[in-house]
């Protein structure tokens, strides 16, 4: 009788396979379509950089030269002048060789006034290696065109629809801030 | 330009060409394969129903010169015959996979992609056809040439409706297990031909599953025989008119089903070819045409074999008839018809089994055809035998 038992767990087995593949044909796929559809990549991912313009136009940059220094590959080339019009310095040149980058985003982290910052944008194939040294005007657009950024300073932030720059809600800020203050709410309450 | 584009003026653009798959249509995947199947269900027509009867028809074709025009037509006609079904099934296979694995398969060429097999052919057409130095050249070259003969062969003996065929043969069946024996012939000599170890060690896989699903293959087909009392393809579908085979001959129907698994090396059985081990076993150093001859006679076979199994077990072109006369042209398409729906279920039912079971290993498929399906098939017959006893006494 065993050998009509192991027959029969058998037929079992291979009926229930069918029916799982049978189930699995009417599921959506899975795939990503990219070229199609452009994935949204969060902000804080390190993919381009960019530098952020305050919303008069002018930049945030204040030439403090501190990418310059902590860039471990030596990809940021800077050059400054003296404010004509006040203290401090304005860029004159801000260079930066996504070629050599090492897209370890150092420079975000040492900017004092989250002027340069990373972003979700993501392509960077191009034909010729001499089109990835990115000048101020590249990174200058890419700040204007993103929509939302980030910074460890500020965290990230956002621009409306009207142009003003304003900090995201909690929920869409990284390491879980929104579960934090909860918790922190939820603990003055009791 | 020294520096980096904007994105607006971005050199490499992703170029989106055909069907975009971010809105599909369903329905017009579901047009094309209408379309596939009714130009599929014309070649049958014209290679099987036309030609024919009109060959037969006007007695003075029958001279020596009428009879080379009738085959060199029915040879192409069957050509493109073979051609379409495997146009279609490759296609219908990769989108059929590509749904059970949450994927989209083809999807680029035609709605839905469903004309990506024209383009893979038109592709292999414009191969070279490369042949490794150390190949035993005539036997490398003929190979392929065996492997499509035997499937192309297996299609002169198939009828479609009462009167719709190309050769009636008395040994039908027969008929059918030599031809479809002498394809593993071809796959056989084209492994060990190439030099090549992973072209040896599918040669002697595809070897091994050939002595062992044709010995359970032949008894299911004998036991039919026996029960019709006919190897007659044609007899045996008339013998099913108040019953289907498949209901006083289920044992053998199962037999048949894994037998014919095994013969497609389809993939519970697909150790001859196996990807995963064997990068493409017999067929490795095979490129262009040849390697397409081998895929054409893989996809015919996969209409072929449940063709077979339809016309044995299934009642072949049996269907409501509407008060038809079952001689007429009209009949013929209406059970020219039933019997390609029938065979598309089959198909469609092969492709699932493709779909859920993983590989057997070589003793594990030597385990069950010669332990668990000759046994079986034995009994089959026996079985075949004792109702073809009833039927006589009755």
């Amino acid at each position: 009788m065993s050998l009509f038992a192991e027959v029969w767990d058998a037929v079992k087995a291979v009926a229930a396979g069918l029916e799982t593949v049978h189930k699995r044909v009417k599921q959506p796929p899975a795939t990503e379509f990219y070229p199609y559809k452009k994935p949204e990549i969060p902000p804080v991912s390190v993919q381009f950089l960019a530098l952020i313009q305050n919303e008069d136009g002018t930049d945030r940059c204040v030439a403090c030269l501190q990418c310059e220094r902590v860039c471990p590959s030596q990809v940021i080339t800077i050059e400054r002048k003296r404010n004509p019009e006040g203290k401090g310095f304005v860029l004159e040149r801000f260079d930066l060789d996504f070629a050599n980058c090492m897209h370890c985003a150092n420079c975000v982290e040492a900017c004092p006034v989250s002027a340069i910052v990373t972003v979700g944008e993501f392509e960077h194939a191009v034909y010729d290696i001499n089109f990835l040294k990115a000048d101020k005007a590249f990174l200058d657009h890419i700040g204007h065109e993103a929509k939302i950024w980030y910074s460890p300073k500020f965290g990230v932030e956002m621009r409306t629809p009207e142009g003003k720059i304003v900090k995201a809600p909690p929920e869409m800020q990284p390491g879980g801030l929104a579960e934090l203050l909860k918790e922190a709410e939820g603990g003055e309450g009791a | 330009m020294s520096r980096m584009p904007l994105p607006t003026e971005r050199l490499v653009q992703p170029r989106l060409v055909g069907y975009d798959p971010t809105r599909p249509k369903p329905w017009l995947e579901r047009i094309a394969y209408a379309l596939f199947f009714s130009a599929l269900w014309v070649m049958v027509v014209l290679a099987y129903g036309v030609v024919p009867t009109v060959f037969r028809h006007y007695r003075w074709l029958e001279s020596p010169l009428g009879f080379a025009a009738y085959a060199v037509i029915e040879a192409v006609l069957a050509f493109l015959l073979a051609a379409v079904v495997a146009l279609i099934l490759i296609v219908v296979l990769r989108k059929y996979l590509g749904k059970v694995q949450e994927r989209v398969g083809p999807m680029h060429y035609g709605p839905a992609g469903v004309f990506q097999t024209v383009f893979d052919a038109l592709k292999l057409l414009g191969k070279e056809d490369f042949a490794p130095r150390r190949v035993d050249w005539l036997i490398f070259r003929l190979a392929p040439a065996i492997v499509f003969v035997s499937a192309f062969l297996l299609m002169v003996a198939i009828p479609v409706a009462p009167g719709w065929l190309i050769a009636d043969l008395d040994v039908g069946l027969l008929y059918i297990v030599a031809v479809s024996t002498l394809g593993a012939y071809g796959v056989v000599l084209g492994g060990l031909s190439q030099g090549n170890k992973w072209g040896l060690l599918g040669a002697f896989r595809a070897g091994a599953q050939l002595v062992s699903y044709e010995v359970p293959l032949a008894i299911a087909l004998l036991s039919v025989g026996v029960y019709a009392g006919s190897l007659r393809f044609v007899d045996i579908v008339e013998h099913q008119y108040g019953l289907w085979h498949v209901v006083p001959l289920f044992l053998s129907f199962v037999v048949y089903l894994v037998a014919s698994i095994a013969e497609l090396k389809a993939t519970p059985f697909d150790l001859p070819e196996a990807e995963s081990e064997i990068v493409a076993g017999y067929n490795t150093e095979y490129s262009g045409m040849s390697f397409a001859f081998f895929f054409l006679a893989e996809f015919v076979e996969l209409f072929l074999l449940p063709g077979f199994m339809v016309l044995l077990f299934f009642g072949g072109w049996h269907g409501p008839l509407f008060g038809l006369d079952p001689t007429s042209f009209a009949a013929g398409l209406l059970q020219s018809f039933y019997f390609l729906v029938k065979v598309a279920v089959w198909v469609w039912i092969f492709l699932w089994i493709r779909a859920t079971l993983p590989r057997f290993r070589d003793d594990q498929l030597m385990d069950l055809a010669w332990k668990g399906l000759l046994p079986l098939s034995l009994v089959g017959l026996l079985v075949a035998a004792l109702f073809r006893m009833f039927l006589e006494v009755l």
